[in-house]
């Protein structure tokens, strides 16, 4: 282990700053045929419920210039069968890296139900922490947004807090007009951390069928497309709450695009849609940081945050890696 | 045969060469590694390792030919990404990820027929290629149907012989003969001992499977396309709906791209 990379978010340490994001990395051995998961800092399952979903009629996905915009329907095979059946592959393999489960609801009250499901198997599971996926419609109130409703996030995040004792990051919206009080109220129902930002509300239309290429309409765009906003959002919340734990997401592609996060204040980021194009994007992602930490003499601790306190004026030569 | 277990790994290789073959369409060559095994119908998600302008994601290609110490990929300009890929030249580096998703199964047969509408031609010459090494006995077949004579891919005199019969169709009539080919197959949807492959439009493939279904035929084997992100199982958007539920899909990438047409809602 380099020490150099090590990443304290809160009550977790990852062993590197580079995590696997939910949604892209499946339940966590997927990727194993490209490289060893247990390379990672960590990872974020794909989102589960209570409940297995199907998931939305394709057409699922639409290309972008600079990414995607996916409408999944958060297809996920429940809890029962996550535990049962993807775990005990992912205890063989997971090593030193660090699991997130990710989870959801179709109304706040089944986040408290998957988060009291996560704390009952939490030693058979082995993971370290939750993230809390509350980028989903509420199917009870007319498919609002939950995470983009204070007042629904503020109940879903109260539910899953009380069910567990588990670290608790939230993955915050970007689809909102700011983000910062999301961020305050997690804090405010103790959450450890956050992770920001989730994808950004997309539509593509098919110019020939005249109609939206997506099977539901629109989805979330991801992939590089969305890296500025990403880092503008981190910047804001970290500036906002200097001492709350930020994992950032975002179109990170490469070292570079994960240390603009790092620098803008998350103390350990998530690669998400690059690892659709290159499978191998977490480990060069580590391997850049890496280099770069080395050749600068350098921690990511002591990169966390530092656009913060004024930068570096003056470089001798520009490094580049 | 049963599907092989090729490693599935990321290669980064440059792109050797590439010869057009018919209008908007042309092959893309490269020389694999020599311990690098694939088996007919699988695919490999295609990128260039520099990010494109154009086209984010990869795209999926089943493996078109195995000679020469080189594989094959047709590649047909369809649309902004797969036009720009054509423009690529010779020495780009790209990134194949593969060989992915699960081959046809190669069962002894005394006739195996292969309907190929429009790109949906390119899985074939591999197959044919594979089964006519393994049952040099069998009967090899291609109906191959084009919107019009300039789209159709003139095969090669290696190529022909691969097939014991051609036959090609146009939607215009310009070329071979004028309508789809599975009108064009008329009563020989109803003969026995055939062993059934497809690829193609989806409208081409429902067809066909409608006609199998008749005679009572659902173990025909149709490579299917949807839109994927990664190839891999990750993405889940590559959803085709089974016939049989639960579950209500299946992802193309990991339980296809062939697939038994009973096993299909078409």
């Amino acid at each position: 282990m380099n020490e150099r990379l090590v990443a304290t978010c809160g009550r977790i340490t990852f062993q590197n700053p580079v995590l696997a994001a939910s949604g892209t990395f499946g339940y966590g051995s997927e990727f194993e045929r490209f490289f060893p998961l247990a390379s990672l800092g960590g990872f974020a399952t794909k989102t589960l419920f209570v409940e297995p979903r199907d998931g939305n009629p394709p057409p699922r996905v639409a290309e972008t210039s600079a990414g995607m915009i996916n409408s999944i329907g958060l297809a996920n095979v429940g809890w029962e069968a996550f535990v049962a059946e993807k775990v005990p592959d992912l205890k063989a393999i997971i090593g030193a890296a660090r699991m997130l489960v990710n989870i959801a609801g179709n109304a706040p009250d089944e986040y408290r139900a998957i988060a009291a499901r996560v704390e009952a198997d939490r030693e058979r599971v082995g993971c370290a922490g939750i993230e809390v996926n509350v980028s989903c419609p509420n199917v009870k109130e007319g498919g609002t947004n939950i995470g983009c409703d204070l007042h629904q996030f503020q109940a879903a995040i109260r539910g899953v807090r009380e069910e567990t004792s588990l670290p608790v990051f939230v993955k915050l919206s970007p689809n909102v007009a700011d983000v910062v009080p999301f961020a305050a109220c997690a804090i405010d129902e103790g959450a450890d951390g956050v992770s920001l930002i989730n994808t950004v509300y997309g539509m593509q239309i098919d110019i020939e069928k005249r109609r939206p290429v997506l099977g539901t309409g629109s989805g979330g765009l991801s992939g590089p497309a969305i890296l500025p906003i990403g880092v503008y959002w981190t910047h804001k919340v970290r500036a906002a709450f200097p001492d709350l734990p930020i994992l950032g997401i975002g179109g990170i592609a490469t070292w570079r695009d994960a240390l603009q996060y790092l620098l803008a204040g998350a103390h350990a980021i998530q690669v998400g849609t690059a690892a659709f194009v290159n499978p191998l994007a977490c480990v060069e992602i580590i391997a850049g940081l890496e280099r770069y930490c080395s050749q600068r003499d350098t921690t990511i601790a002591e990169l966390s945050g530092a656009a913060h306190r004024g930068g570096r004026l003056a470089e001798a030569a520009v490094w580049t890696g | 045969m049963t599907p092989s277990s090729a490693a599935t790994g990321v290669l980064a290789l440059p792109l050797d060469s590439t010869a057009d073959i018919a209008t908007g369409t042309s092959w893309l060559r490269f020389r694999p590694p020599s311990d690098a095994v694939c088996d007919p119908g699988q695919f490999f998600m295609l990128s260039t390792v520099a990010p494109s302008p154009v086209a984010y994601l990869g795209r999926p290609f089943s493996i078109g030919d195995v000679r020469d110490g080189q594989w094959l990929f047709m590649l047909r300009a369809l649309g902004r990404g797969t036009a720009w890929l054509r423009t690529l030249e010779s020495g780009t580096m790209m990134r194949l990820i593969g060989p992915l998703g699960i081959p046809f199964e190669r069962r002894a047969s005394p006739v195996h027929r292969m309907i190929a509408g429009g790109i949906g031609l390119a899985p074939f010459l591999f197959l044919a290629r594979r089964l006519r090494a393994e049952q040099p006995q069998a009967g090899i077949e291609l109906y191959y149907g084009e919107r019009d004579a300039r789209s159709h891919v003139e095969l090669t005199a290696d190529e022909r012989s691969l097939f014991d019969i051609v036959e090609r169709f146009t939607d215009d009539g310009s070329l071979g003969t004028a309508g789809s080919v599975v009108d064009g197959l008329e009563n020989r949807w109803a003969e026995t001992d055939v062993a059934w492959y497809g690829c193609g439009p989806q409208p081409m493939l429902r067809a066909a499977a409608a006609k199998l279904e008749e005679h009572d035929v659902e173990a025909a084997q149709f490579a299917l396309e949807e839109r994927m992100a990664c190839g891999f199982g990750v993405c889940q958007a590559c959803v085709v709906p089974n016939r049989h539920p639960p579950p209500r899909y299946r992802l193309l990438c990991t339980e296809g791209p062939v697939v038994e047409t009973g096993k299909v809602a078409w």
